[in-house]
């Protein structure tokens, strides 16, 4: 009984696609020995940090039975409005960085009320949204550019050893909200919400100031993810968080998000992006041109959703 | 006070025109079960939305021990002791057995679940009805009896006042419903007001104290269960007696339409034989959830199964799909017309055409526009589908109207065999009628039927013979003079599954 309950508890947490996820780590380790030297190490981890947010952000969102697809949008808007200011306001970076986080809040507060009272599916409301930002981002900047000041810029060049500072303080938010996840009223709520969101609604809970939140929330860490890219390339640029939509739904469905709703996997989403990091990182080391690595992504995203329906037939 | 403790006060509520309940009035004392029975369509579900607070009457009150009281959400229900089991599940399979139980109310910490008190406070409530499964089981693991007990135990957590249960024996075999028995008089002991909806005419003798009847949205009478009988009920239920209803059966067959052997769906259905006769109306019936939908849609095509024998009309035949099915002459009315039989957004003349635009309409490879609107016409008119214009869209027309197109689209095709899945669900009664007058002018013209049917009168009123499935088997076959409720409901639950149990299906 006890080892039961362990089995299913260690399947809450970290979810069954990690062991794709240790093959995957595995093959990249085979192919390029060279990325467990500290140096590359630790460059995959920040490569990986804005992933990781947007990742969470977009599990949280699928956990619902949504989907952000402004995500990536929303981190260069971050990303632009960032570095613009900073470029003329060089005083002001603290200042800048909460103007910057309420901003995708903000952006998150209108993707979430369209979502949770017009009726229309969050798919293309967020794809909407997305496409007007992007516009929005190449106005605001229509090359890279802008600089940054250079406190800023050590947010994301702290490392403690071999780990970045940046990472650690995610990383271990991450294990915050994964045990919250499960252990809190707010969690099972979430999980109640997209795993039959009847029952929720007659239990009580309010499933559209939930989904409100969880576009808040995803448009609040979106943020994060574009304040950190404007640390690490000291600058701007409009197209930064562009692959990043797609990305952060790949590492949501490898660390075990169900488009069906009802499960997440916060640990397993964290894995992921690492994973994914990696793989970009080995890529680029071997000289792939990126069109494979596009390529590479799509068949993993796919492999990755198959595995999803296999899973569910099963259970 | 107690006497009148649950007060409903000239409830109405109507939907585009249709009345559902209308000016309905009557009282439940506080520790009394009261039966509430009636026809599909005839108000029950609609009076305990309004009650639950999921939907708001037109007019009316409903009062609780002489406070009136209005439920603008299902959690002000709650809050005031009014608790519903509904008939579908509301249950989050992800979540826990106890996480089930107490979710939307989760005691915690600063805000962190406390998970030894929801444990113990589950395991008590679970040990009380009788549950065998662990409160950390997850809800998606349990089989439907379990899932069923867990619905339960949800609304016992609760500080009960009025308890509302809608068909709560629909998935328990026999110790199950016996616990639930317990569990129902002990509330009443406790003063709780029950409402106890239920088909199952045994069940409402062993536990009520009263019942009320409602037709076609009206109060028709409530009465102590002492002062009434079956068949006073039937009568007041459909206003006339069963025989009435429904219109006479065939009374000779012809040769065997279809005749299926070694028929299987996986572990869901295994069926020896199965025998179809010209004019016959051969009716499935059986708990929920024992091979009858897997039974009809392998027969129509829309599921994949392995049989050793099919035969049609003599004929060996190959059905791999739907298609194959209507080009050997079966036609197929789902259960679920709103998702499978209509395209509710288009016009009710596209929904009749459609099915059979492959073999009729079709001029090289365009259809032609005067020979589908005379077809529409033909149709229409032998179905008496009440339509402002074909043009119509079919989503908003009347439940009734719209199962007429779904078999006007069905019957375009002229099919030997008619299969049918619960096809007078959420029909009003004067259009269940011509529904049944449909079925029986098909069968005398020949074509065999299979009906499948959650309600055990329409079953009884309306099919030649009887199948009755447990446990994805054919367990009895009965034909008119043996066939009762009883008997089907003995057969149908002498193997059911124990409740609890982990189903293995996976």
């Amino acid at each position: 009984m006890t080892a039961a309950l362990r089995n299913i508890r260690l399947r809450d947490v970290v979810g069954a696609p990690l062991f794709l996820l240790v093959v995957l780590l595995l093959i990249g380790v085979a192919i390029e020995p060279a990325i467990t030297g500290e140096r590359a190490i630790r460059n995959i981890l920040t490569t990986a940090t804005p992933l990781i947010l947007a990742g969470i952000a977009q599990s949280l969102v699928i956990l619902v039975g949504g989907i952000d697809l402004s995500i990536g949008a929303i981190i260069s808007v971050a990303n632009v409005v960032a570095a613009a200011l900073m470029t003329a306001y060089p005083d002001m970076t603290v200042a800048i960085v909460f103007g910057v986080l309420a901003l995708g809040a903000g952006i998150g507060l209108v993707n979430g009320v369209l979502c949770a009272f017009s009726g229309a599916s969050p798919f293309i409301i967020t794809l909407a949204m997305g496409i007007a930002l992007q516009g929005v981002a190449l106005q605001i900047m229509y090359q890279p550019g802008g600089t940054v000041a250079s406190g800023f810029r050590q947010i994301a060049r702290a490392n403690w050893g071999a780990l970045p500072v940046t990472t650690v303080i995610v990383v271990a938010l991450a294990l915050l909200l994964a045990v919250a996840i499960r252990r809190t009223s707010w969690g099972v709520s979430l999980i109640a919400i997209g795993g039959n969101e009847a029952s929720a609604r007659l239990s009580g809970i309010s499933v559209k100031r939930q989904t409100v939140l969880l576009y808040v929330i995803s448009g609040f860490l979106a943020a994060c993810a574009g304040l950190f890219l404007a640390s690490r390339i000291s600058s701007g640029d409009p197209l930064v968080g562009e692959p990043v939509t797609l990305d952060s739904i790949t590492v949501a469905v490898l660390g075990g998000s169900s488009f069906l709703g009802g499960s997440i996997s916060v640990v397993g989403t964290t894995v992921a992006a690492i994973v994914l990091a990696m793989i970009n990182t080995v890529l680029n080391l071997k000289d792939v041109s990126p069109f494979y690595q596009w390529m590479l992504k799509g068949a993993i995203l796919i492999l990755a959703l198959s595995l999803d329906l296999l899973r569910r037939r099963k259970g | 006070m107690s006497d009148n403790f649950l007060e409903f006060r000239n409830v109405s509520k109507s939907y585009g025109g249709v009345h559902a309940l209308e000016d309905v009035s009557f009282s439940v004392p506080a520790g009394h079960v009261r039966a509430l029975l009636g026809e599909n369509g005839a108000g029950k579900s609609t009076l305990i939305r309004v009650l639950a607070g999921t939907i708001g009457a037109d007019r009316g009150t409903i009062a609780l021990d002489g406070v009136e009281r209005a439920f603008a959400t299902p959690l002000e229900a709650l809050e005031a002791g009014v608790v519903t089991i509904y008939q579908e599940f509301n249950l989050v399979p992800q979540l826990t057995v106890a996480e089930n139980i107490f979710l939307g109310w989760l005691p915690t910490t600063a805000g962190w679940i406390d998970r030894g008190s929801i444990r113990a406070r589950a395991s008590e409530i679970l040990k009380r009805i009788g549950a065998t499964f662990s409160p950390d089981a997850r809800v998606g693991d349990l089989n439907v009896a379990g899932q069923q007990m867990v619905e339960i135990a949800k609304a016992l957590s609760r500080d009960v006042k009025v308890l509302l249960m809608d068909e709560p024996t629909a998935a328990l075999n026999d110790a199950e419903i016996e616990a639930l028995f317990r569990i129902i008089r002990q509330l009443r002991a406790d003063g709780v007001s029950i409402l106890y909806v239920s088909h199952r005419m045994a069940e409402i003798f062993a536990i009520a104290d009263s019942v009320t009847v409602l037709k076609d949205g009206r109060h028709v009478g409530t009465e102590p269960i002492s002062e009434v009988t079956t068949e006073s009920l039937v009568r007041m239920m459909i206003g006339r007696t069963l025989g009435e209803f429904y219109p006479p059966k065939a009374t000779d067959f012809g040769a065997p339409v279809l005749e299926i052997g070694g028929l299987s769906v996986g572990k869901a259905l295994q069926v020896e034989k199965l025998v179809l006769r010209k004019g016959e109306v051969l009716g499935i019936a059986g708990l929920e959830g024992q091979g009858q939908r897997e039974l009809v849609q392998a027969i129509s095509g829309a599921r994949s199964f392995e049989a050793d024998t099919f035969l049609i009309e003599g004929a060996p035949v190959r059905i791999r799909s739907i298609r194959d099915a209507i080009a050997a002459g079966i036609g197929y009315i789902p259960d679920d017309r709103k998702r499978d039989g209509l395209a509710l957004i288009r016009t009710s003349a596209e929904n009749l055409a459609i099915g059979s635009l492959a073999r009729r309409l079709r001029f090289g490879a365009v259809v032609s526009g005067s020979a589908e609107r005379r077809f529409v016409d033909d149709l229409v008119a032998a179905l008496r589908v009440k339509l402002s214009g074909p043009d119509q869209r079919a989503g908003d027309l009347s439940g009734g109207n719209q199962q007429k197109l779904v078999f006007g689209k069905v019957l375009g095709a002229k099919p030997k065999i008619l299969v049918m899945a619960e096809p007078t669900r959420g029909v009003d009664v004067g259009a269940k009628r011509e529904i049944y007058e449909i079925i029986r002018e098909l069968t005398r013209s020949g074509v065999g039927v299979v009906l499948l049917s959650g309600e055990l009168p329409e079953i009884l009123g309306m099919s030649d013979r009887v199948l009755v499935m447990a446990n994805g088997r054919i367990v009895a076959e009965m034909t008119d003079p043996e066939m009762s409720e009883e008997a089907i409901m003995t057969a149908a639950t002498a193997e059911a599954p124990e409740a609890g149990v982990m189903d293995d299906a996976a």
